[in-house]
């Protein structure tokens, strides 16, 4: 019973908590219209805010934590405390028509005793990238 | 006494056993969840794979044999679609296209009408094992050649 629940705490947040890193990564992509600066730890993306200006948004791997920062001014972390990344790597693609951006990152749950990690993929295109 | 011991110890072994069996399907929801969040960014990046085979160019597309499954593949820096199988850890992904017909004057998309070779309908599937059976998520959609 009590390795049931031990088993069950270890489980609870990954897909919530990693779902979301993704998906803000992948949102902020999708909307940007071109990538400023891409490595394999560190993408900037040229976007524009709600009120048409231009601004920068930047995802980089920080000792453990995805950094993000708007217009190079920290805004937090996308993972939460008690989830450390180990992995993290952002790749160019570059077609006749736009650009897209893979994207992978490792998490581990720091309340998993058995130090197991789970694997995070995505690719989006850039839409205001089309020509 | 002896009848009220036996039923006290039914009672707290029953008591024990829907414990268990809840904690244990809850290991099991939570984990299904997991999987199912890397699947649906899996299927996300399928799709992705056909719009950026598109862009690369059409014949990418329409070169392909209609239900046949192909395999998403990174390599020499972009997505191809394959048919050498590959996996993503537990994950299975396949791409298969089906041709799409309009209607001849509504130029709606029928079941009947003649063939149109800009538009393929594109079918992602990401498949992986579950507590002995097999998990199937699926991503329809439509993709034209928009750029010829």
């Amino acid at each position: 019973m009590i390795k049931i629940c031990k088993k069950n705490k270890q489980n609870k947040g990954y897909a919530i908590l990693d779902g979301n890193i993704m998906e803000r990564i992948s949102r902020e992509v999708r909307s940007s219209y071109d990538i400023n600066t891409i490595s394999a730890n560190n993408l900037k993306l040229n976007t524009k805010d709600s009120g048409g200006a231009d601004k920068t948004i930047e995802f980089l791997l920080s000792g453990s934590d995805i950094r993000l920062l708007e217009n190079d001014i920290l805004t937090g972390n996308l993972n939460a405390s008690d989830v450390t990344i180990s992995d993290l790597a952002f790749t160019q693609i570059t077609t006749p028509k736009g650009k897209a951006v893979k994207i992978f990152f490792t998490v581990k749950s720091a309340s998993d005793t058995l130090n197991r990690t789970q694997d995070f993929y995505n690719t989006i295109v850039l839409r205001g990238n089309y020509q | 006494m002896v009848i009220e011991i036996l039923v006290a110890v039914s009672i707290i072994t029953v008591s024990i056993l829907a414990a268990m069996a809840v904690s244990q399907k809850s290991i099991y929801v939570s984990r299904q969840a997991l999987h199912a969040t890397q699947a649906s960014f899996l299927l996300e990046e399928g799709a992705e794979a056909v719009r950026i085979s598109r862009d690369n160019a059409w014949a990418n597309i329409s070169s392909l044999v209609v239900d046949i499954n192909y395999y998403p593949t990174f390599s020499a820096g972009t997505w191809m679609l394959l048919e050498t199988p590959n996996t993503v850890g537990i994950f299975t992904r396949t791409v298969s296209i089906t041709n799409v017909n309009r209607d001849n004057i509504t130029k709606d998309i029928e079941e009947n009408g003649a063939d149109d070779p800009g538009t393929k309908l594109v079918t992602v599937t990401v498949s992986w094992p579950e507590g002995g059976v097999t998990v199937t998520k699926t991503l329809r959609f439509y993709v034209m050649d928009i750029f010829s």
